[in-house]
């Protein structure tokens, strides 16, 4: 499928080594592209717990240990995939993401240890 | 679906059952598996009807759903329904039964010789991560795309052909709830079919971001088009799951379950007592008088008539879990709870198990196994029989009709139903306190990251509804022909020992009546009297027995046979003794189907004696203090 790259990790030792594919970029290049000039917030490192609803989000890494992290994983938050923000249970916790097609639920705090590149969404300034 | 196609079809299976017939060689065992939500069980309810078995896989605890499905040609198949899986990595349990069931490693179950992956195909690309471990088995597969209804109507659309070419397996769009393409399920099933060709570039099979790598491949390969998100279920989440409506629709979604049993079951419940009431006095009048007809009439059918009574409450409870569970709302539901169960230490996929706990502990204490952590699942095991199951209802509905007024409260809710209500918060709470406890001490734990999929709305179709309600029903037969019926039995005995002159002592000095009054000392602070005890007595076996015990003593002393159960119960109790009762049923374990599930599923003694100690002492000190504290 050609070479893979890694991208920087985070200053934790995340349990994840962060590889992403080139057609992982593709899709961060079409989000960027996607979003057009309101990507001012592209290279801002955050979580998935600072997305509001709406917000979209290329997830980085998960920084959760092996098991559970292969969970996520299995339910499509892969490093590189673009994530969205969705409803959530009153007070905002849990909050459901949309990625890879589905809907899952997350509390705060295992959203938290998903870290992910914020692009903002389509309509926020 | 047109004639047309239903005739193609015909001729397909016709030639097919024919070739296999030559060789000889229709596969015996077929395993189902395929991702959780995948609509895996509606194809296996679809593929074998009525022709189902559960049980347990020896030795762990996940449950083994066989059933016989049938083919055109005479034959049959058994097939598996393996529990739902996102990979074959065995870790945890359910994973571990999928992947030794596949690679032939139970001693207890051959090793299909084929196997039915069922996928969604309006989630494609993720969901064909689970065919490169499945297909790298070499054992022969269909990979079945579930949902085209969903597919088409959406947008959606994939090339079977150019899909079937990817994955070297053959390849069927169906969609399992409106029974469309099942033929060509069966055609398979009928057929010998040929083992998957070798995968030209396995992923490996660990590394999840290669697999998803793969399966988007193939996915684009066969020009897999995503269908757009489904627009309902957006709209009815942006209600269900609205800061302020969500909730409020919540609470009134368990109110109106509650009231719906109480009142609409009512004429019902009248139906069926009329018809063993009329039935019995039949009998009664057609045989002589005899020791048996006395059995039979006093015994067996006043006692096993006044449990099966409570036949149509358990099937409309059973009714609206399942519509609530089919339609996607209990997802819902579970991720409302969450944060009030996080507040407890439990979480909100241990509320699905706690709320299928209303209809029977058994069930719930099984469905506790989507919980992986370990630790977590024990606590839900522990405090599930707090929650007020079906068994309990029929001694709620009887002592709240005896003891309580009919009248309106504020208006709108009715006082018995509000009774019926304030009995089963009662439970949640006492439930929610001992999670809590147990949470901050014997099994507190890391919290373990909560994953929810929220599946998409569907409506919850009347074959799949019904055939839970069949099972559900024969469930409770089952038990009022065993378990009741065999205490009925015993106590009839008990209550005509030691004959006096070759006739029946009388109740009060029958061996049951000596029991009772043995144990009367222990139960009199709690405003019991020895005929209560008996009917504490016997059910130790199942909550519901009492009914019938009581039934049966009353129907046997003459000083109450005239009287219905009701006005003969008002002799015996004062409102505090009932409320007591009700207090007492609430909290203790009088469950051996329970007891016994909790020995299995947590492998020892351990917590089940713990369990049935603790909530012991909880009925006693319970009804202890309802009796004191009401006039």
């Amino acid at each position: 499928m050609g070479g893979r790259r890694g991208i920087e990790g985070t200053a934790q030792a995340a349990h994840y080594v962060l590889l992403t594919t080139i057609s992982d970029f593709a899709i961060l290049n079409n989000m960027l592209q996607l979003s057009g000039n309101k990507n001012l917030h592209a290279d801002r490192l955050a979580t998935l717990v600072d997305l509001r609803r709406g917000d979209a989000a290329i997830l980085d890494c998960i920084d959760l240990p092996g098991d559970d992290a292969r969970r996520l994983m299995e339910l499509g938050f892969l490093p590189g995939t673009r994530v969205v923000a969705g409803l959530s249970a009153p007070g905002g916790d849990p909050r459901v993401f949309q990625v890879d097609g589905s809907e899952i639920a997350l509390r705060r705090e295992t959203a938290r240890r998903l870290r992910v590149r914020f692009i903002g969404a389509p309509g926020t300034p | 679906m047109s004639g047309c196609s239903d005739c193609t079809s015909c001729q397909t299976t016709s030639s097919r059952g024919i070739s296999a017939a030559v060789l000889g060689a229709a596969p015996k065992t077929v395993a189902l598996i395929g991702p959780p939500n995948s609509g895996k069980t509606t194809l296996f309810n679809r593929l074998t009807g009525l022709r189902q078995k559960v049980a347990n896989f020896p030795g762990v605890t996940v449950e083994q759903h066989t059933g016989i499905a049938e083919l055109p040609d005479g034959g049959a198949v058994e097939i598996i329904d393996l529990p739902g899986v996102y990979s074959l990595q065995p870790r945890s349990e359910d994973e571990q039964v999928a992947y030794d069931v596949l690679t032939g490693r139970r001693a207890d179950t051959p090793k299909p010789e084929a196997i039915l992956l069922v996928l969604d195909s309006t989630n494609l690309a993720r969901h064909l991560m689970l065919a490169a471990p499945i297909l790298s088995l070499g054992v022969p597969t269909l990979v079945i795309l579930n949902m085209a209804d969903d597919l088409r109507s959406r947008g959606g659309h994939v090339d079977l052909e150019a899909l079937a070419g990817q994955l070297g397996a053959p390849v069927a769009l169906i969609s399992a709830r409106q029974g469309e393409g099942i033929e060509e399920v069966v055609d398979f099933l009928a057929a010998s079919a040929p083992k998957p060709a070798p995968l030209e570039q396995l992923p490996v099979l660990h590394d999840v971001p290669k697999c998803r790598e793969w399966a988007g491949r193939v996915g684009s390969q066969a020009r897999y088009r995503a269908p757009i998100p489904p627009v309902w279920t957006r709209r009815l989440d942006a209600l269900f799951l609205h800061p302020v409506a969500g909730p409020l629709i919540f609470l009134a979604v368990v109110c109106a379950v509650f009231q719906t049993i109480f009142t609409a079951a009512v004429p019902l419940m009248d139906g069926v007592k009329w018809l063993f009431d009329a039935s019995g006095n039949w009998i009664a009048a057609t045989l002589p008088p005899s020791i048996l007809r006395s059995l039979l009439v006093e015994g067996v059918w006043r006692g096993v008539g006044s449990v099966v009574v409570f036949l149509p409450q358990v099937l409309l409870l059973f009714l609206f879990l399942g519509i609530l569970e089919d339609s996607g709302y209990l997802a819902r539901a579970a991720l409302i709870a969450d944060r009030t169960m996080a507040k407890v230490g439990l979480q909100g996929k241990s509320f699905i198990p706690l709320l299928s706990a209303y209809a029977c502990a058994v069930p719930a204490i099984l469905a506790t196994r989507t919980i992986e952590n370990k630790r977590d699942r024990t606590a839900t095991i522990l405090i599930a029989p707090f929650m007020t199951c079906s068994a309990r209802l029929p001694v709620y509905t009887l002592l709240i009709a005896a003891f309580l007024p009919n009248r309106q409260l504020f208006g709108f809710a009715n006082a018995r139903a509000a009774a019926l209500l304030g009995l089963y918060a009662l439970g949640f709470l006492v439930a929610v306190a001992t999670a809590r406890v147990l949470k901050s001490s014997v099994l507190r734990s890391r919290r373990t990251p909560f994953l929810l999929e929220m599946p998409s709305y569907r409506w919850p179709t009347v074959r799949s509804i019904g055939l839970r309600l069949y099972d559900r029903s024969k469930v409770f037969l089952r038990r009022a022909g065993t378990v009741i019926l065999l205490v009925t039995v015993l106590l009839w005995v008990a209550a005509h020992l030691p004959t006096v002159g070759g006739k029946a002592p009388g109740m009060e000095h029958s061996v049951a009546g000596m029991v009772g009054h043995a144990i009367e000392p222990v139960i009199k602070p709690l405003g019991f009297n020895w005929r209560i005890g008996i009917g504490l007595i016997t059910s130790l076996a199942a909550r519901e027995t009492i009914i019938g015990t009581l039934g049966e003593i009353y129907g046997m002393d003459p000083e109450s046979r005239a009287l219905d159960m009701q006005k003969a119960l008002q002799h015996d109790l004062s409102t505090g003794g009932a409320v007591a009762l009700m207090v007492f049923f609430a909290f203790a374990m009088q469950c051996i189907s329970t007891i016994a599930v909790v020995r299995r599923e947590t492998g020892g003694w351990r917590w089940p004696l713990f369990q049935f100690a603790y909530m012991g002492v909880l009925a006693y000190a319970g009804a202890f203090l309802a009796f004191h504290l009401i006039p």
